[in-house]
């Protein structure tokens, strides 16, 4: 998967332009369920079998239905985009905030996503994503993406 | 560069981003006018420079327009590109290859390159439908009437100005003061005697708050120059010495003698400090996340400003203590803020009484100070309301309490330290406010029960086997051994400082409890 760069809004806290993901590591750092934990349990609860995924091993192109942008994704994450995270109730407006926008992250194949765009995704205020992405919990991972030549 | 979306509203707020071009124009300025200018203003400067440079863009005749993007069309290397979901960013085709993935039929990708030289790829000439395709005839039209630069301010200064004055941080030749700039060559020289003198005046006073005007007319210093000058240099001249404090609220510079102030606000009271715990916020149930919600401790992050003219606070003991306030998100607003200052100096005021108190906001660390002779003199308890209203101008803060007329001996939960344990009973002590059931606490020696906290610390006893202590303690006076989450938050407070978040995790966690239904919990039976 490609990923770019986060835009240059300079030092200092996170703004509505910083860009969020899931950062995996930190499931590693926290001594939590790992990312794949969490997609086989949203996999079980869809019904889906993300082990009859065709060549799972193989990249291919996956285009976000939201933005048309290309990822690079193997051949499990495309059939849980698919298959799961283009579910219509996938996020309602009953899921909780911090639940949505993991969800949403995962139905961009995890892009680094600014707070509007993701409020664009799961329709809640921009402003009240980032203040609770700003603080000092980290919720399920969600983190400021620093670009590999930053991190 | 994107400059040509600059007569954009949504552009402003989702893809302007600070140029050195920009910040070359605004230090030109400063240089030129000779008198120091405000983030606002010079964010207001800005909005006008990059207008006319959108402008002067649009007049090129060669100038390429872009096209708005759509997984359908498609592109030419070299095009230029609209992302309208990217708020209008604008980015160029550099490259393109085929699509590699038969389940989409035949497309092609295409890589865009943006001004911040960040590359990604987009899908193009694709068949399949796609919500980003609208025919040309369902488009709004694009010529919009040009927003001015007063609307463009009005909408978006806020965000400008943050971007702006996180720049000009950065820079050396620029000072920056309350929410002023000006060029440090241009300052006039503030010496040691200067600055002797005004520590003089201000020792004099009680060690201040007082303005930058006062202290230069008692003082008589830099009479021939230009006030707004000499002021602005002074005051700079007072930051860069670590004997004074800038205390007032925003939008008035007044000073005070660091030696002077309170040391419970140059460093926060040892009840209140706090090591940060990591937790699982998803184990807490719907009614445990309801009840983090309802307490509103200042060390819970995701709590959200909201503005009203009262707050309504339910002491714990750590504030209680320390008489101290938590400045949690929705106190803020009713409390003066700095642009800078991380203390400020402001007056609270007895709702009854109208006896004036001297109080502090200490920011970053998230109290008020100035309460503890107010707590004891009106039989405030651990658990009690305290009430808290906008005060007619920003550095007057209203403050009431329950009151009752009189105080009354009612049974309350009271804490011990025994054998080097905390120990609760219930017993009959005075009180003088309304408080809430599940968080009061009579506290019979304050300075015994310290000591025990600081033990506790020494002994890196963790917050785990505190709330096991506390729960057992606090199970063994109720006949069906349940203790309620609000209580457990309290009583913890009493000896370690923490939101109830982890608090309450350990009780979802912990498998030594077991839920009993709503909020209250137990020791596990077998």
């Amino acid at each position: 998967m490609t990923v770019p760069p986060p835009f240059s809004t300079g030092p200092g806290k996170a703004t509505l332009n910083t860009r969020f993901h899931i950062d995996e590591s930190w499931f590693d750092e926290a001594a939590q369920r790992n990312l794949q934990s969490y997609m086989d349990q949203l996999a079980e609860e869809y019904e889906v079998d993300l082990t009859v995924a065709q060549d799972p091993e193989r990249l291919r192109d996956w285009i976000d239905p939201y933005t048309g942008r290309i990822s690079r994704v193997d051949g499990v994450m495309y059939e849980f985009l698919e298959e799961i995270a283009a579910h219509p109730d996938f996020i309602t407006e009953r899921t909780s905030l911090i639940e949505a926008v993991f969800r949403a992250l995962l139905t961009a194949a995890n892009y680094p996503m600014t707070a509007i765009e993701l409020a664009d995704r799961i329709g809640r205020p921009a402003e009240m994503i980032l203040r609770t992405l700003s603080g000092r919990q980290v919720y399920k991972g969600i983190r400021v993406y620093k670009a590999p030549e930053d991190a | 560069m994107a400059t040509e979306s600059a007569h954009s509203p949504t552009w402003w707020d989702e893809s302007f981003e600070i140029t050195p071009t920009d910040i070359e124009y605004l230090s030109n300025i400063l240089l030129e006018r000779e008198v120091p200018l405000s983030t606002d203003e010079l964010a207001f400067l800005l909005v006008r420079y990059r207008l006319s440079m959108a402008s002067g863009d649009l007049d090129q005749p060669d100038a390429t327009p872009a096209k708005r993007y759509q997984p359908g069309s498609g592109y030419e290397l070299g095009d230029r590109v609209t992302f309208t979901f990217m708020g209008n960013r604008v980015g160029q085709v550099v490259d393109s290859r085929a699509g590699d993935n038969d389940d989409y039929g035949s497309y092609q990708v295409v890589v865009v390159e943006f001004d911040n030289g960040d590359h990604q790829e987009f899908a193009a000439e694709l068949e399949i439908d796609h919500a980003l395709n609208v025919p040309e005839a369902a488009e709004q039209p694009s010529a919009s009437p040009a927003l001015s630069p007063e609307e463009i301010f009005i909408d978006h200064g806020g965000r400008i100005g943050e971007l702006l004055e996180s720049f000009l941080a950065g820079r050396d030749d620029l000072v920056q003061l309350g929410v002023r700039w000006f060029p440090k060559a241009l300052m006039l020289d503030i010496n040691e005697r200067h600055l002797n003198l005004a520590e003089a005046i201000l020792d004099i006073s009680g060690g201040g708050p007082m303005s930058t005007a006062e202290i230069m007319e008692q003082v008589g210093i830099l009479g021939d120059a230009q006030t707004e000058l000499a002021e602005f240099s002074l005051n700079y001249g007072l930051k860069s010495d670590q004997r004074f404090d800038e205390v007032g609220p925003a939008g008035q510079v007044m000073w005070h003698l660091v030696r002077m102030q309170p040391a419970d606000v140059k460093e926060p009271p040892g009840p209140l400090r706090y090591t940060a715990l990591e937790f699982d916020h998803d184990v807490l149930t719907v009614e445990l996340q309801r009840i983090e919600s309802e307490i509103e401790d200042e060390l819970t992050t995701h709590l959200l400003p909201r503005r009203e003219d009262s707050i309504r606070v339910t002491l714990i003991y750590p504030h209680w203590r320390s008489g101290t306030l938590p400045l949690t998100p929705p106190l803020q607003l009713l409390f003066p803020t700095a642009e800078q200052s991380p203390r400020i100096h402001f007056t609270l005021v007895d709702a009854e009484s109208e006896e004036e108190m001297e109080a502090w906001v200490v920011r970053h660390e998230g109290y008020i100070y100035g309460l503890r002779d107010w707590y004891a003199a009106n039989e405030i308890p651990v658990g009690g309301y305290v009430t808290v209203q906008r005060g007619e101008d920003p550095g007057r803060v209203v403050i009431d309490f329950g009151r009752r007329g009189r105080s009354y001996r009612e049974w309350l939960l009271t804490a011990k330290v025994s054998k080097d344990r905390i120990r609760f009973e219930n017993e009959q002590h005075a009180v003088g406010s309304d408080y809430d059931d599940l968080m009061a606490i009579h506290v019979e020696e304050p300075d015994t029960l310290d000591s025990l906290a600081e033990r506790l610390v020494q002994n890196r006893v963790a917050l785990p086997q505190i709330v096991r202590d506390v729960v057992g303690e606090l199970a063994r006076l109720n006949p069906q051994g349940q203790v309620h989450a609000k209580t457990l938050y309290s009583a913890v407070n009493l000896v370690r400082r923490a939101p109830p978040g982890p608090i309450m995790a350990m009780l979802v966690e912990d498998p030594a409890f077991e839920s009993v239904g709503g909020a209250y919990w137990r020791p596990t039976q077998n």
